[in-house]
């Protein structure tokens, strides 16, 4: 795992305090330290106990479908976590190369295989309080996860006024 | 992840997990939940006191456990979930589907209470 920054920057969507990336390989092995890291920087962003799990079970679905879907289990392959620590919420974009995917696709909402497809997802959506999808400008897939400071009330993308589950 | 298998009295088997319960351990307790449904347990007991973290893919296990189990009638219980565990489980929303006991011995006994009911 290879590990960038923090870094110091400024964001129209909130003052943006810290940024934190890192590098990490497509092998199931590296959930666990993935989930240390979730909930170190869960804690560092100031989230609550119970936020900082439903940190960690999004992150970790997440990152377990890009290993098993995107990668297809080639552990020769990486993908990349952005954490920006901002003033009301900690947003985490995770990056990674495979063949673009939308996690609304009919794929990732199938029904529950013994693998925990389509359960993923859902888990994911209710776990954290904004989930996109996107591909960036260099052909990457990131999906961005947003989980509000608990208390405080802040207007979304749409402009509707949210706080932290 | 570690995975033992005991059975104790009247035929109930009582599967032990150690560590995480994730897509990359999940197939080695879906095998031996798998394996007891073949063979008609009567009930088996999972003990997750020691399982640190379950993902989805442990989620999905023990549903596809219920489901097999259930088939025949026989009973999927769940002992020693800690919070985190819990909150996986809250968030699937399945804390009713499951039957949680606190711990082995409280699930053993249900085990004991469902037969007299019989």
């Amino acid at each position: 795992m290879e590990k960038v920054g923090p870094e110091n920057k400024t964001s129209a969507n909130g003052r943006k305090r810290e940024v934190i990336e890192i590098k990490v390989s497509s092998h199931p092995k590296m959930m666990r330290v993935l989930r240390a890291v979730s909930e170190e920087i869960g804690n560092l962003a100031g989230l609550n106990d119970e936020q900082v799990v439903h940190l960690q079970i999004a992150i970790d679905e997440a990152a377990t479908n890009i290993i098993r879907h995107g990668y297809k289990f080639d552990s020769a392959k990486d993908f990349k976590l952005i954490f920006n620590l901002m003033d009301d919420r900690l947003e985490v974009l995770l990056e990674d190369n495979a063949s673009p995917f939308h996690p609304k696709s009919s794929d990732f909402l199938s029904s529950v295989e013994p693998t925990g497809g389509g359960l993923g997802v859902t888990l994911i959506h209710r776990a954290v309080d904004e989930v996109d999808y996107c591909v960036t400008r260099s052909g990457s897939n990131q999906l961005r996860l947003v989980k509000y400071l608990t208390g405080k009330e802040v207007r979304n993308r749409e402009g509707i006024v949210e706080t932290g589950k | 992840m570690k995975v033992s298998l005991r059975q104790v009295n009247d035929g109930i088997s009582v599967i032990d997990l150690e560590g995480d319960f994730d897509l990359y351990s999940s197939p080695k307790a879906r095998e031996i939940l798998l394996k007891l449904a073949k063979e008609k347990a009567p009930a088996v007991v999972v003990n997750l006191s020691k399982v640190g973290y379950m993902d989805s893919s442990g989620i999905a296990t023990l549903i596809e456990a219920l489901r097999a189990l259930g088939k025949y009638g026989g009973k999927l219980i769940l002992a020693g979930v800690n919070l985190k565990t819990m909150e996986v489980i809250k968030l699937a929303r399945l804390e009713k589907i499951f039957d949680i006991k606190e711990n082995e011995e409280q699930a053993l006994a249900s085990t004991k209470s469902q037969t007299q009911q019989v």
